[in-house]
């Protein structure tokens, strides 16, 4: 609880047009997009000025309240939920596109700017910012940098993190911190940007970022491969990388997301196919052509079909059944969990082995889909949350899937961050020497822990207790 | 308290199926200007759901919250689970209301335009009379009160149901349609009734005009009376199931909305006739001819929230009335959304901003829309920024010169 000379002091810098105390309004940012038990804040606050930000956090940590920064709360892993109450600080006051740079290809934004904004803002004087998140018609470039967002072009683009050239974040002194340049090198001093990126939201409270932006491609031409057998689809994903082939987007569906996709929408897709692939390559036209053909050829050696999409129609069809797929997945039952496991490329068709594995064992409706050219899978759980006995299985089965993306030498999280969902397997797959550091290091910087709690680091002592 | 919650179990499933993927924020009008989580729909399910979960102890406290919205539908139509949004917020205002009654005002509003059509049909006029007699005209039909911050549309000297009730046969008869006016034609934009009148007369089509007004249900629906819209549905269906007539023609997209989608859902009837906007219908059955506005300058158009985004017969209009089109880059809502704007003009106002900046920095000469609602709010935006020009109905150019 917050006494109430806080909550006075709150209001005088942000007035009572961005402070809010009711159970029914601060009860509206006790979630995020995670299925968790959600846990309600004692007050949110909306600076509207990033100086009110420095005095935010300096009465927080002075009271050790603990201080959450939110965007559109769209994450994936818990992140936003704050599950030791305290304060919830939105950053969507701070929504301001500072500078649009077509010479030095930068911009400048602040934390609470929508990722589409900035991207039509980007695109309007011909230049292109890549990362895209499923969310980014709602999602914030701040949200996006705190949790390494990544996306459909992360396999030739990159994600998130490949486009911060710099941050300003506020520390829990209350002291404006800056980091990196406007400049394509920079190294003065610690990579303070690098550092930021998929924080959490647990070293500071991020209110602006310089972003990389680039010439966009000449041309592209998009495909849709179809295979009777998923594990042949996904031996093609992983010759095409190993033939140094980059394609933009490289995404895969399984059988019961195909069907899913055509039950929810009638597009019109193979539903008797094992597997789709969606592939675009993109770059000059000529360039274009010549790993099209590579990719067409390499796809039909394993048995694919391939299907060119020839006009922007078609080509809005193909991207229609990916962009569709979560949805339609989630019209069949009341709960959806959404994994983000990821492989070494090479390991895909293990990696696809393993999920099958895992759904015919535990009996559970999985769905898989996902950015298989980044060895990023969306293994997609369909349960219900009142049925105690299946989610138990559930979580067994994610465990599974945790170490088998470990024993293929993956990663429990692409994209999606570890929050406080994916905590108590972090240590499997880092090691207690790295968490003591990461430790250390939060403790270095947010002595009295007021910066997002129990999240990442500051309940990796209780874990490493108990073990 | 019991039986609120016994409502809002009701809508357990339906609540059940939001995966709280916060997509809703980048289409609802709301969030756009305040970029707050209870204005959009996952706050106000999150809302719901804590009350059937006990988290939440007065559910009376969150009326206000089910009720700051414009049933624009945008979440519904975009939302990924299929979550029923729209469903839900009228089951919840009733739910809700039931606790809590309605504040004088609207309680009055609802009595005048329900019970009392005759008085209703009266203080309009009486109105007209007024805006005329005291206000300044400052486009065709649309006058700035004294005293009162907004241009109105002049209410009809008399309603178009009371001028034009009951059959109007057309020689060389084709088909036979219901005219449906709803209550916004019927008391404000009785020129769009009588052009659609004349239009379809004139192509063959006779057309049927209900002998009194009985309105969609929507805004009792949208104030939590959700047995009197029932009964507002059930009774229009009982009306004009017994016409004999094709379909049922509308000039008004939250009617039509009322009328068959949301209101036979809440009502459980099955509505006897298909029911289409006036635009819908010409098109459909290849009626009138084409006008040219070359010449007019830059013109675009509206669509109204309760049509299909995007450009609902936006291609129907190019081609019947050609002439420089222009799409605004801004396809949001007008912020009307009815009994919204009464309570909440400034932010309703907020949401049309932007339109209105964009449509005077393009230099728009003609706006057209086929909501009398969105009318109504955008007349208003265009008269604060003094372009001299209200919105009209298509029909008002594509009867041309006759």
């Amino acid at each position: 609880m917050v006494s109430k000379g806080f909550k006075r002091e709150v209001l005088s810098i942000v007035g009572r047009e961005n402070l809010w105390e009711n159970p029914e309004d601060v009860l509206c940012y006790s979630y995020d997009a995670t299925p968790l038990p959600p846990c309600n804040p004692d007050l949110v606050v909306r600076p509207t000025e990033e100086e009110q930000v420095a005095r935010i956090v300096l009465l927080c940590a002075r009271e050790g309240i603990p201080l959450v920064p939110r965007g559109a709360g769209t994450n994936l892993s818990g992140g936003v939920v704050p599950v030791e109450g305290g304060v919830v600080l939105l950053t969507t006051g701070l929504n301001r596109i500072l500078e649009v740079n077509r010479e030095d290809l930068y911009v400048v934004a602040q934390a609470g700017v929508v990722t589409a904004k900035l991207a039509a803002a980007v695109e309007r004087v011909g230049l292109f910012y890549p990362p895209d998140p499923a969310s980014m018609s709602v999602s914030t470039i701040g949200g996006n940098i705190m949790e390494n967002a990544g996306g459909l072009r992360g396999l030739k683009y990159g994600v998130t993190k490949d486009y911060v050239m710099g941050v300003t974040f506020y520390d829990a002194n209350g002291e404006r911190v800056v980091g990196g340049a406007r400049t394509v090198k920079c190294v003065t001093g610690y990579n303070l940007s690098g550092l930021m990126v998929a924080s959490e939201g647990t070293l500071g409270v991020l209110t602006q970022a310089v972003l990389k932006i680039i010439p966009p491609p000449g041309a592209r031409k998009s495909m849709m491969v179809v295979y009777q057998d998923i594990m042949k689809a996904s031996e093609a994903v992983s010759a095409i990388i190993a033939a140094h082939v980059l394609p933009v987007t490289l995404e895969v569906l399984d059988s019961f997301t195909i069907g899913a996709v055509v039950e929810a929408t009638g597009v019109d897709l193979p539903t008797d196919a094992g597997a789709l692939l969606l592939i675009e390559v993109d770059g000059h036209p000529g360039q274009v052509e010549d790993e099209y053909g590579e990719v067409a050829t390499i796809c039909e050696r394993l048995g694919g079909k391939v299907k060119v999409a020839q006009t922007e129609a078609e080509r809005d069809e193909v991207w229609l059944a990916r962009r569709k797929a979560l949805s339609s997945l989630a019209r069949l039952k009341p709960t959806l969990i959404l994994e983000d496991v990821t492989v070494p490329r090479s390991q895909i068709p293990a990696m696809m082995a393993k999920i099958e594995e895992i759904r015919g064992r535990y009996g559970l409706l999985i769905g898989t889909f996902g950015h298989a050219g980044d060895g990023n899978l969306h293994p997609t759980f369909l349960t219900d949350s009142r049925d105690r006995g299946e989610m138990e299985r559930v979580e067994e089965a994610i465990k599974e899937l945790f170490q088998g993306a470990l024993d293929l030498g993956g990663t429990l999280s692409g994209e999606h961050g570890i929050g406080v969902a994916k905590l108590p397997f972090l240590v499997k797959e880092v090691g207690e020497g790295t968490i003591r550091f990461m430790k250390r290091l939060k403790e270095g910087v947010d002595p009295r822990g007021i910066f997002n709690p129990q999240k990442l680091v500051a309940a990796y002592e209780r874990d490493l207790e108990r073990d | 308290m019991r039986e609120t919650l016994r409502g809002i179990k009701e809508l357990e499933e339906l609540l059940l199926k939001c995966m709280k993927c916060g997509f809703c924020q980048g289409v609802c009008p709301l969030y756009q200007v305040e970029a707050l989580e209870p204005s959009v729909a996952r706050g106000k399910l999150a809302l719901l759901e804590a009350i059937h979960q006990g988290r939440l102890e007065k559910a009376q406290r969150i009326t206000g919250h089910l009720e700051y919205c414009l049933l624009c539908r945008r979440c519904a139509e975009n939302c990924p689970s299929g979550v029923e949004t729209d469903y839900i917020f009228f089951r919840a205002r009733e739910v809700l209301r039931g606790i809590k009654g309605l504040p004088w005002y609207q309680r009055f509003l609802l009595s005048m335009a329900l019970k009392h059509s005759g008085l209703t049909a009266a203080a309009t006029a009486l109105g007209g009379a007024l805006v005329r007699a005291t206000g300044r005209e400052v486009a065709e039909k649309v006058y700035q009160p004294p005293l009162y911050p907004r241009a109105v549309v002049r209410p009809a000297s008399s309603p178009f149901i009371s001028r034009k009730r009951g059959w109007h046969r057309a020689s060389g008869e084709r088909d036979r349609v219901i005219l449906y006016p709803g209550c916004a034609v019927n008391y404000i934009f009785d020129w769009w009734g009588d052009l659609a009148l004349a239009y379809l007369t004139r192509r063959g089509v006779s057309v049927w005009v209900p002998p009194e007004n009985v309105c969609c249900g929507i805004p009792a629906g949208s104030m939590g009376q959700g047995g009197l819209m029932r009964d507002l549905v059930k009774r229009n269906w009982e009306t004009m199931g017994a016409v004999e007539a094709s379909c049922v023609v509308t000039l008004c997209p939250t009617c039509l909305y009322g009328l068959s989608e949301i209101g036979p859902r809440l009502a459980d009837v099955e509505p006897s006739l298909a029911v289409m906007d006036l635009l819908q219908y010409v098109a459909e059955k290849g009626l009138g001819e084409e006008v040219s506005l070359e010449g007019v300058g830059p013109i675009t158009y509206h669509v109204p929230c309760h049509y299909p985004q995007p450009g609902f017969m936006a291609e129907f209009l190019k081609s019947r009335l050609p002439g420089e089109w222009v799409e605004l880059e801004n396809q949001g809502c007008c912020g009307f959304g009815g009994t919204f704007a009464l309570k909440n003009p400034d932010t309703s106002m907020d949401i049309l901003s932007p339109k209105v900046s964009e449509i005077r920095a393009k230099g728009i000469k003609a706006v057209f829309t086929c909501c009398p609602g969105c009318a109504l709010q955008i007349t208003q935006g265009l008269a604060r920024q003094e372009m001299g020009i209200r919105a009209q109905h298509p029909l008002e150019v594509m009867v041309g010169d006759e």
